[in-house]
Protein backbone atom coordinates (compact mmCIF):
# COMPACT_ATOMS: atom_id res chain seq x y z
CA UNK A 1 0.00 0.00 0.00
CA UNK A 2 1.33 3.42 -0.90
CA UNK A 3 2.41 5.61 2.02
CA UNK A 4 -0.04 8.39 2.81
CA UNK A 5 0.96 11.94 1.98
CA UNK A 6 0.80 14.80 4.50
CA UNK A 7 -2.80 15.85 3.78
CA UNK A 8 -3.96 12.23 3.91
CA UNK A 9 -2.27 11.67 7.27
CA UNK A 10 -3.74 14.85 8.69
CA UNK A 11 -7.15 14.15 7.22
CA UNK A 12 -8.00 17.81 6.78
CA UNK A 13 -7.07 20.52 4.26
CA UNK A 14 -3.54 21.78 4.96
CA UNK A 15 -2.98 25.46 5.87
CA UNK A 16 -2.54 27.38 2.60
CA UNK A 17 1.12 28.20 3.31
CA UNK A 18 1.90 24.51 3.77
CA UNK A 19 -0.14 23.39 0.75
CA UNK A 20 1.88 25.84 -1.36
CA UNK A 21 5.23 24.21 -0.45
CA UNK A 22 7.13 22.23 -3.13
CA UNK A 23 6.22 18.54 -3.12
CA UNK A 24 9.62 17.39 -1.77
CA UNK A 25 9.20 19.64 1.29
CA UNK A 26 5.64 18.39 1.91
CA UNK A 27 7.00 14.86 1.52
CA UNK A 28 9.62 15.55 4.20
CA UNK A 29 6.89 16.78 6.58
CA UNK A 30 4.83 13.66 5.78
CA UNK A 31 7.87 11.46 6.55
CA UNK A 32 8.55 13.30 9.82
CA UNK A 33 4.93 12.83 10.93
CA UNK A 34 4.96 9.13 9.98
CA UNK A 35 8.22 8.61 11.93
CA UNK A 36 6.76 10.37 14.98
CA UNK A 37 3.60 8.22 14.87
CA UNK A 38 5.62 5.00 14.62
CA UNK A 39 7.92 6.03 17.48
CA UNK A 40 4.94 6.88 19.66
CA UNK A 41 3.14 3.61 18.93
CA UNK A 42 6.29 1.59 19.71
CA UNK A 43 6.92 3.56 22.93
CA UNK A 44 3.33 2.98 24.10
CA UNK A 45 3.52 -0.77 23.49
CA UNK A 46 6.81 -0.99 25.39
CA UNK A 47 5.56 1.17 28.28
CA UNK A 48 2.43 -0.96 28.69
CA UNK A 49 4.50 -4.09 29.32
CA UNK A 50 7.24 -2.37 31.35
CA UNK A 51 4.74 -0.54 33.55
CA UNK A 52 3.13 -3.79 34.63
CA UNK A 53 6.32 -4.76 36.44
CA UNK A 54 5.67 -1.97 38.95
CA UNK A 55 2.03 -2.92 39.52
CA UNK A 56 1.42 -5.08 42.64
CA UNK A 57 0.91 -8.73 41.65
CA UNK A 58 -2.67 -8.86 42.95
CA UNK A 59 -3.65 -5.97 40.61
CA UNK A 60 -1.75 -7.09 37.55
CA UNK A 61 -4.52 -9.22 36.02
CA UNK A 62 -7.10 -6.45 36.28
CA UNK A 63 -4.71 -3.83 34.91
CA UNK A 64 -3.64 -6.11 32.07
CA UNK A 65 -7.31 -6.62 31.14
CA UNK A 66 -8.06 -2.87 31.34
CA UNK A 67 -5.09 -2.00 29.13
CA UNK A 68 -6.01 -4.78 26.70
CA UNK A 69 -2.69 -6.62 26.90
CA UNK B 1 17.36 38.91 11.19
CA UNK B 2 13.85 40.13 10.49
CA UNK B 3 11.03 39.76 13.01
CA UNK B 4 8.86 37.44 10.86
CA UNK B 5 11.94 35.26 10.48
CA UNK B 6 12.37 35.06 14.26
CA UNK B 7 8.69 34.24 14.68
CA UNK B 8 8.89 31.50 12.04
CA UNK B 9 11.99 30.06 13.71
CA UNK B 10 10.15 29.90 17.03
CA UNK B 11 7.30 28.05 15.30
CA UNK B 12 9.76 25.66 13.64
CA UNK B 13 11.23 24.83 17.06
CA UNK B 14 7.73 24.12 18.39
CA UNK B 15 6.83 21.92 15.41
CA UNK B 16 10.14 20.03 15.57
CA UNK B 17 9.55 19.33 19.24
CA UNK B 18 6.08 17.91 18.55
CA UNK B 19 7.56 15.70 15.82
CA UNK B 20 10.59 14.70 17.92
CA UNK B 21 12.86 15.83 15.08
CA UNK B 22 15.89 18.10 14.69
CA UNK B 23 14.69 21.68 13.98
CA UNK B 24 17.46 22.08 11.38
CA UNK B 25 15.59 19.57 9.22
CA UNK B 26 12.76 22.08 8.73
CA UNK B 27 14.81 25.11 7.70
CA UNK B 28 12.70 25.32 4.51
CA UNK B 29 9.70 26.35 6.65
CA UNK B 30 11.27 29.73 7.50
CA UNK B 31 9.56 31.18 4.41
CA UNK B 32 6.10 30.12 5.66
CA UNK B 33 3.84 32.51 7.59
CA UNK B 34 4.23 31.72 11.35
CA UNK B 35 0.43 31.59 11.76
CA UNK B 36 0.24 28.89 9.10
CA UNK B 37 2.97 26.96 10.93
CA UNK B 38 1.00 27.27 14.15
CA UNK B 39 -2.06 25.79 12.38
CA UNK B 40 0.06 22.91 11.04
CA UNK B 41 1.44 22.25 14.53
CA UNK B 42 -2.10 22.02 15.91
CA UNK B 43 -3.03 19.56 13.14
CA UNK B 44 0.09 17.46 13.70
CA UNK B 45 -0.51 17.39 17.47
CA UNK B 46 -4.07 16.18 16.89
CA UNK B 47 -2.89 13.42 14.54
CA UNK B 48 -0.27 12.19 17.02
CA UNK B 49 -2.82 12.23 19.80
CA UNK B 50 -5.51 10.44 17.79
CA UNK B 51 -3.05 7.84 16.41
CA UNK B 52 -3.05 5.95 19.73
CA UNK B 53 -6.27 7.29 21.23
CA UNK B 54 -7.76 3.87 22.07
CA UNK B 55 -4.54 2.66 23.73
CA UNK B 56 -4.22 5.94 25.64
CA UNK B 57 -7.83 5.73 26.83
CA UNK B 58 -7.26 2.16 28.01
CA UNK B 59 -4.18 3.22 29.92
CA UNK B 60 -6.04 6.13 31.48
CA UNK B 61 -8.79 3.68 32.49
CA UNK B 62 -6.29 1.22 33.95
CA UNK B 63 -4.65 4.03 35.91
CA UNK B 64 -7.79 4.21 38.09
CA UNK B 65 -6.91 0.74 39.44
CA UNK B 66 -3.38 1.66 40.50
CA UNK B 67 -2.57 3.52 43.74
CA UNK B 68 -1.29 7.10 43.14
CA UNK B 69 2.25 6.65 44.54
CA UNK B 70 2.83 3.59 42.33
CA UNK B 71 1.37 5.34 39.31
CA UNK B 72 3.68 8.33 39.84
CA UNK B 73 6.64 5.93 39.98
CA UNK B 74 5.52 4.24 36.72
CA UNK B 75 5.07 7.67 35.15
CA UNK B 76 8.64 8.75 35.89
CA UNK B 77 10.46 5.41 35.47
CA UNK B 78 8.59 3.80 32.56
CA UNK B 79 6.31 6.17 30.70
CA UNK B 80 8.62 9.14 30.49
CA UNK B 81 7.57 12.67 29.55
CA UNK B 82 6.06 12.05 26.09
CA UNK B 83 3.69 9.25 27.05
CA UNK B 84 2.74 10.98 30.31
CA UNK B 85 1.86 14.06 28.28
CA UNK B 86 -0.31 11.98 25.93
CA UNK B 87 -2.10 10.12 28.73
CA UNK B 88 -2.70 13.44 30.52
CA UNK B 89 -4.87 14.42 27.57
CA UNK B 90 -7.39 11.63 28.25
CA UNK B 91 -7.11 10.94 31.98
CA UNK B 92 -9.77 12.21 34.40
CA UNK B 93 -8.58 15.71 35.46
CA UNK B 94 -8.78 14.95 39.21
CA UNK B 95 -6.59 11.86 38.69
CA UNK B 96 -4.17 13.85 36.53
CA UNK B 97 -3.87 16.55 39.20
CA UNK B 98 -3.29 13.92 41.91
CA UNK B 99 -0.45 12.33 39.92
CA UNK B 100 1.08 15.67 38.87
CA UNK B 101 1.33 16.69 42.54
CA UNK B 102 3.47 13.60 43.20
CA UNK B 103 5.99 14.34 40.43
CA UNK B 104 9.18 16.39 40.72
CA UNK B 105 9.34 19.88 39.13
CA UNK B 106 12.17 18.62 36.89
CA UNK B 107 10.04 15.77 35.53
CA UNK B 108 6.98 18.01 35.27
CA UNK B 109 9.05 20.45 33.22
CA UNK B 110 9.92 17.55 30.88
CA UNK B 111 6.23 16.64 30.62
CA UNK B 112 5.24 20.28 30.07
CA UNK B 113 7.52 20.42 27.04
CA UNK B 114 5.51 17.58 25.45
CA UNK B 115 2.05 18.46 26.72
CA UNK B 116 -0.80 19.76 24.57
CA UNK B 117 -2.20 22.52 26.79
CA UNK B 118 -5.46 22.57 24.78
CA UNK B 119 -6.29 19.07 26.03
CA UNK B 120 -5.07 19.49 29.61
CA UNK B 121 -6.46 22.88 30.66
CA UNK B 122 -8.35 21.43 33.65
CA UNK B 123 -5.29 19.60 34.97
CA UNK B 124 -3.03 22.63 34.53
CA UNK B 125 -5.56 24.87 36.28
CA UNK B 126 -5.82 22.38 39.17
CA UNK B 127 -2.10 22.24 39.97
CA UNK B 128 -1.20 24.59 42.87
CA UNK B 129 0.22 27.95 41.73
CA UNK B 130 3.40 27.44 43.78
CA UNK B 131 4.08 24.17 42.01
CA UNK B 132 3.56 25.71 38.57
CA UNK B 133 5.95 28.50 39.60
CA UNK B 134 8.50 25.79 40.48
CA UNK B 135 8.09 24.25 37.03
CA UNK B 136 8.35 27.72 35.45
CA UNK B 137 11.60 28.23 37.40
CA UNK B 138 12.97 24.97 36.01
CA UNK B 139 11.94 25.90 32.45
CA UNK B 140 13.62 29.30 32.87
CA UNK B 141 16.81 27.55 34.04
CA UNK B 142 16.65 25.59 30.76
CA UNK B 143 15.84 28.77 28.80
CA UNK B 144 12.80 26.91 27.44
CA UNK B 145 10.78 30.04 26.62
CA UNK B 146 8.70 28.13 24.09
CA UNK B 147 7.16 25.75 26.61
CA UNK B 148 6.28 28.57 28.99
CA UNK B 149 4.86 30.52 26.05
CA UNK B 150 2.60 27.62 25.06
CA UNK B 151 1.15 27.42 28.57
CA UNK B 152 0.53 30.99 29.63
CA UNK B 153 -2.78 31.21 27.76
CA UNK B 154 -4.09 28.23 29.73
CA UNK B 155 -3.16 29.33 33.24
CA UNK B 156 -5.42 31.16 35.71
CA UNK B 157 -4.34 34.71 36.67
CA UNK B 158 -3.26 33.67 40.20
CA UNK B 159 -0.89 31.06 38.73
CA UNK B 160 0.46 33.52 36.16
CA UNK B 161 1.09 36.06 38.95
CA UNK B 162 2.97 33.47 41.04
CA UNK B 163 5.05 32.50 38.00
CA UNK B 164 5.76 36.11 37.02
CA UNK B 165 7.52 36.58 40.36
CA UNK B 166 10.15 34.00 39.35
CA UNK B 167 10.51 35.17 35.73
CA UNK B 168 13.29 37.75 35.27
CA UNK B 169 12.63 40.69 32.94
CA UNK B 170 14.76 39.49 29.97
CA UNK B 171 13.06 36.08 30.17
CA UNK B 172 9.67 37.79 30.26
CA UNK B 173 10.42 39.55 26.97
CA UNK B 174 11.59 36.29 25.37
CA UNK B 175 8.50 34.41 26.57
CA UNK B 176 6.09 37.13 25.41
CA UNK B 177 7.70 36.98 21.97
CA UNK B 178 6.93 33.27 21.51
CA UNK B 179 3.58 33.27 23.29
CA UNK B 180 1.01 31.09 21.51
CA UNK B 181 -1.86 33.34 22.51
CA UNK B 182 -0.69 36.92 22.02
CA UNK B 183 -4.12 38.25 22.99
CA UNK B 184 -3.09 37.38 26.57
CA UNK B 185 -0.15 39.84 26.61
CA UNK B 186 -2.15 42.84 27.86
CA UNK B 187 -3.57 40.72 30.68
CA UNK B 188 -0.10 39.42 31.67
CA UNK B 189 1.52 42.83 31.68
CA UNK B 190 -1.47 44.05 33.73
CA UNK B 191 -0.59 41.45 36.39
CA UNK B 192 2.90 42.92 36.78
CA UNK B 193 3.62 45.67 39.28
CA UNK B 194 4.38 48.84 37.26
CA UNK B 195 7.66 49.00 39.19
CA UNK B 196 8.91 46.28 36.81
CA UNK B 197 8.27 48.35 33.67
CA UNK B 198 11.62 50.13 34.04
CA UNK B 199 13.38 46.76 34.32
CA UNK B 200 11.66 45.42 31.22
CA UNK B 201 12.76 48.37 29.09
CA UNK B 202 16.29 48.20 30.54
CA UNK B 203 16.42 44.46 29.78
CA UNK B 204 15.65 45.24 26.13
CA UNK B 205 18.49 47.77 26.04
CA UNK B 206 21.00 45.64 27.98
CA UNK B 207 20.41 42.40 26.08
CA UNK B 208 19.41 43.75 22.66
CA UNK B 209 15.84 42.49 23.02
CA UNK B 210 14.32 45.32 21.02
CA UNK B 211 12.43 43.01 18.64
CA UNK B 212 10.62 41.25 21.51
CA UNK B 213 9.93 44.63 23.15
CA UNK B 214 8.51 46.09 19.93
CA UNK B 215 6.37 42.99 19.46
CA UNK B 216 5.15 43.30 23.05
CA UNK B 217 4.27 46.98 22.59
CA UNK B 218 2.31 46.07 19.47
CA UNK B 219 0.01 43.83 21.50
CA UNK B 220 -0.73 46.29 24.31
CA UNK B 221 -3.56 48.75 24.77
CA UNK B 222 -2.49 52.38 24.15
CA UNK B 223 -2.50 53.31 27.86
CA UNK B 224 -0.29 50.35 28.85
CA UNK B 225 1.99 50.99 25.88
CA UNK B 226 2.32 54.63 26.97
CA UNK B 227 3.51 53.56 30.44
CA UNK B 228 6.27 51.40 28.98
CA UNK B 229 7.25 54.09 26.48
CA UNK B 230 7.46 56.58 29.36
CA UNK B 231 10.03 54.28 30.98
CA UNK B 232 11.90 54.13 27.70
CA UNK B 233 12.03 57.94 27.65
CA UNK B 234 13.56 57.83 31.15
CA UNK B 235 16.47 55.62 30.06
CA UNK B 236 19.92 57.24 29.90
CA UNK B 237 20.66 58.65 26.44
CA UNK B 238 23.35 56.03 25.72
CA UNK B 239 20.84 53.21 26.27
CA UNK B 240 18.12 54.89 24.20
CA UNK B 241 20.65 55.32 21.41
CA UNK B 242 20.83 51.53 21.07
CA UNK B 243 17.13 51.31 20.19
CA UNK B 244 15.96 50.76 16.61
CA UNK B 245 14.22 53.61 14.79
CA UNK B 246 10.81 51.94 15.23
CA UNK B 247 11.20 52.36 19.01
CA UNK B 248 12.05 56.04 18.83
CA UNK B 249 9.16 57.01 16.52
Amino acid sequence: MAERNLAEQIGKPLPAGIEALPSDEKQDLANALREARHRQTAALAKAGEEGLKYVPAFLRGAVRKAVGL
Amino acid sequence: MSEPNLAAQAEILKLARVLGADPARFGYLEKVDPHELQKLRAQVTDVLFDTNLVALQRMAGASKLIPGPILAKIAEKVFGPLLCARVAGVVEPSRGIDIAKRLSPVFLADVAAELDPRRTTEIIAGIPAGMIAGVAGELIRREDWITIGRFVGHLPDATVSASLRVIPNPALLRIAFVLDDKSRIENIIGLLPTSRFDGIVRAAADQDLWSPLLDLLGHLRPETRAKLLAQFAELPAELRARAPQAMIK
